[in-house]
């Protein structure tokens, strides 16, 4: 399982949640995107996904955009089970 | 009967598709004089819109289209209409409906003008996970039938193939190996790039497209090794842009979140991408020849059976027993005596073990009620479309001298995949796996006996089962495995923990399980209580077997003095205990306790086909082991067993012993003429 993550970092802060509002109708058929405050997105890769941060890419200002591969999150074991240990 | 050789002749393989022609055209729906639909824009059966991504949904609807407009289109292709079909079809007819068909694929599509309702929020395809591989195929069918076409949907077709096309340029391909392989979507976009590319040499876009092949065709199959390959490649080296790892290491990948080896089977794009360029008289690009795809091939042969379908070690959420003829497309393309000598199989059993009752019976996937619409009718295009690319699709036609042994030889394989956590033995007489990483998320342990390779199916949790206790099991997970290679196999051992519905341990696992000899397995599986609890009186060890049209809809069970046949058409549901340590179904796989105990096995007849939950198109019966219900105290053994389970129709001398130790350490297993300790 594979995600990108899309940052923006130019001064319009609606920037993400509006280019996301714009193609919502085409996104929803696919996977939706998940905000981390408002100039973060991570979405499921794919094909739809890599068109959506090429549309992300030709709207904002020039290096305004960062693409990131991103496999999972970390996954912080909550708690050592002993009891699991023999 | 068809005679089929390794040589295809065009004329038996439509000859053998030509069967399911009434069943595709019953589905057929005029919508104006000018566009017709193959299937239902919103299917009463197998209708999948609660899932609400688009290509799911819409995929159900375009996808069967297409496929059945390819299928006509190989006839027109051919100019084959067998006297048989006359009453059906003629060239006219198939000319008439392909016409039809896509026309109604460009108005539905984003670059049209007509609204579909049932297509979500946008109301039209396009722009889809899937839509380019839509897109390639009317661009196939439009090369198929282009002597026929009208210059006013030729130039529709190219709008279609060049807006799909147009999607890939100028950004990377998506990437991933583990739980969704992206080796399957990206050589799926490079088809629609290849057919556009091919169909409009002369567009804007051409160089763009050029660029676009070039970057997704590097990253169709990639791992990490590709990172390491600095050879040049446009102008700077295979590893710059190498962005994506679609494989694990060992070239294996999971989709749907375990290994299928089908996937594998993702040549079949490339050879339609080559396809293109041939058709056209053009050169193929060198970056579609890649030593990667020959090595998967290599892998994806080794998991094909003696009747040409593919073994899945992991389980499989698709229905059962789905031909796919032109899985080995790569192989063929390539002149390879063992894909034709598979393939060649696989239609000469499709032939004799898949005849449809009637006309409107579904053709190739048995099993399911015929809706002519949705999923169903999807699956059944596949298979047709399949057949109709091995009868157009230019593959070479010298063939290379080869003997049955050379060819046993490439595919007898002592692996241990360790990325998909799969130990894979296969030889001459059988197939043998355990899969720690496999459907539902459980262990699944397989068997393959290769002189009746339809009896046996790997299904969820096979040879294990999921134990229930008071308080209920809800999730498990694998806490370790040792996985060893072995002279004549495998021999891996590990944990499995259960958990109630609030994550609390209910139960641990230790299971066993080694290859034996040349055709069967040793299991040993023992659960602890981790707490108190009481196990339930339940069925576990299952062993699932088909009774159902591939099996002749019967089985000869035998055990001790136990004689008894079960039908398919036998509902009862009647529990029939062995009254022997051991039982042997169709004289053909032995089961036996070989340590623990030595009854309770129990033959269970399943009364209704019993599939994954959309696709029920298979009865499985279950030869399972029964459990006491017990109450136990923490670290308590509430089951255990030692059995073997392989070829064979009568007991063999086995015998154990020696103490047990932590996972079964300490163990001597005999039957005559092999012995091993567990260590």
């Amino acid at each position: 399982m594979a995600y990108i993550g899309i940052g923006y970092s130019g001064d319009n802060p609606e920037f993400l949640s509006d280019i996301v509002a714009q193609h919502q109708v085409w996104l929803q058929g696919d996977r939706q995107p998940k905000f981390f405050g408002k100039c973060f997105l991570i979405l499921y890769d794919s094909n739809t996904a890599r068109e959506f941060a090429k549309k992300c890419l030709a709207a904002a200002p020039e290096d305004s955009i960062s693409i990131f591969p991103m496999e999972k999150a970390i996954d912080f074991k909550k708690t050592v089970n002993h009891d699991t240990i023999h | 009967m068809i005679q089929f050789t390794e040589k295809f002749e065009p004329v038996k393989i439509l000859r053998l598709l030509s069967r399911a022609i009434p069943y595709y055209l019953k589905s057929w729906q005029d919508y104006t004089p000018e566009t017709g639909l193959f299937g239902n824009t919103n299917p009463k059966t197998f209708n999948m819109q609660e899932v609400g991504s688009s290509s799911p949904v819409i995929e159900y609807v375009i996808r069967p289209h297409v496929n059945v407009l390819c299928i006509l289109s190989a006839y027109v292709y051919k100019n084959y209409f067998p006297n048989d079909l006359s009453s059906f079809l003629t060239r006219e007819k198939a000319v008439e409906l392909v016409h039809k068909g896509l026309h109604w694929m460009c108005d539905t599509h984003i670059t049209g003008s007509l609204n579909i309702e049932s297509f979500l929020a946008r109301k039209r395809w396009g722009e889809n996970w899937r839509s380019g591989t839509w897109a390639s195929l009317m661009g196939l069918c439009s090369f198929l039938i282009s002597d026929t076409l009208s210059g006013e949907l030729t130039e529709k077709i190219k709008t279609v193939v060049a807006f799909e096309a147009d999607r890939f340029s100028g950004m990377l391909p998506p990437s991933g190996c583990d739980v969704d392989t992206k080796l399957e979507e990206n050589a799926q976009d490079t088809m629609i790039i290849s057919w556009a590319l091919n169909i409009m040499p002369d567009h804007l876009h051409y160089d763009k497209w050029q660029q676009a092949l070039n970057i997704w065709a590097v990253n169709i199959a990639s791992s990490i090794r590709h990172k390491a390959d600095h050879s040049e490649y446009l102008g700077k080296s295979v590893s710059y842009w190498t962005t994506t790892q679609t494989l694990f290491p060992d070239l294996t990948a999971e989709n749907h979140g375990f290994f299928n080896p089908e996937i594998l089977s993702y040549g079949t794009w490339i050879v339609l991408s080559m396809a293109a360029f041939r058709f056209y008289n053009r050169d193929i690009p060198d970056i579609l020849h890649r030593k990667v795809h020959q090595e998967t091939f290599d892998i994806l042969l080794r998991f094909c059976l003696p009747n040409g379908t593919v073994y899945t070690p992991c389980s499989s959420d698709y229905p059962f027993f789905i031909p796919h003829p032109f899985a080995l497309a790569w192989g063929l393309w390539n002149n390879d005596p063992r894909a034709q000598r598979m393939t060649t199989i696989l239609l000469g059993w499709m032939d004799t073990r898949l005849k449809p009752a009637d006309n409107t019976a579904v053709p190739w996937i048995p099993g399911f009620e015929a809706h002519y619409e949705g999923w169903e009718l999807f699956f059944q295009s596949q298979v047709g479309f399949e057949l109709a690319m091995l009868s157009v699709i230019p593959f070479p036609e010298e063939h290379r001298f080869y003997s049955m042994g050379q060819i046993e030889n490439a595919i007898d394989t002592r692996h241990i995949y360790p990325y998909v956590q799969v130990c894979y033995r296969r030889n001459t007489r059988t197939t043998r796996s355990v899969a720690w990483k496999a459907l539902g998320r459980h262990p699944v342990i397989g068997l393959n006996i290769h002189s009746y390779p339809e009896l046996l199916i790997p299904f969820r949790a096979n040879l294990l089962g999921i134990p229930n206790v008071d308080g209920g099991i809800r999730h498990w997970e694998i806490a370790f495995h040792n996985d060893f290679l072995k002279k004549a196999g495998f021999d891996t051992y590990g944990q499995i923990d259960y958990y109630n519905s609030s994550y609390e341990r209910m139960l641990y696992r230790h299971i066993r399980i080694m290859t034996w000899g040349d055709d069967g397995l040793v299991i040993f599986d023992r659960i602890y209580a981790a707490r108190d609890l009481f196990f339930y009186e339940q069925y576990l060890s299952p062993v699932y077997l088909v009774n159902d049209i591939w099996t002749n809809n019967k089985l000869d069970l035998i055990s001790g003095s136990l004689r008894e046949t079960i039908h398919a058409y036998n509902f009862s549901g009647r529990h029939m205990n062995c009254p022997s340590f051991w039982a042997s179904i169709e004289s053909s796989v032995l089961f036996q306790f070989l340590w623990g105990r030595n009854k309770g096995l129990t033959f269970i007849p399943g009364n209704e086909r019993n599939a994954p939950r959309y696709w029920n198109n298979c009865r499985l019966d279950m030869l399972a082991v029964y459990a006491e219900g017990k109450q136990c105290k923490k670290d308590d053994i509430a089951y255990e067993i030692g059995f073997y389970l392989g070829a064979g129709k009568a007991p063999r001398p086995f015998k154990s012993a020696g103490s047990c130790g932590n996972f079964f350490k300490g163990i001597v297993v005999m039957d005559g003429k092999n012995t091993a300790g567990l260590d």
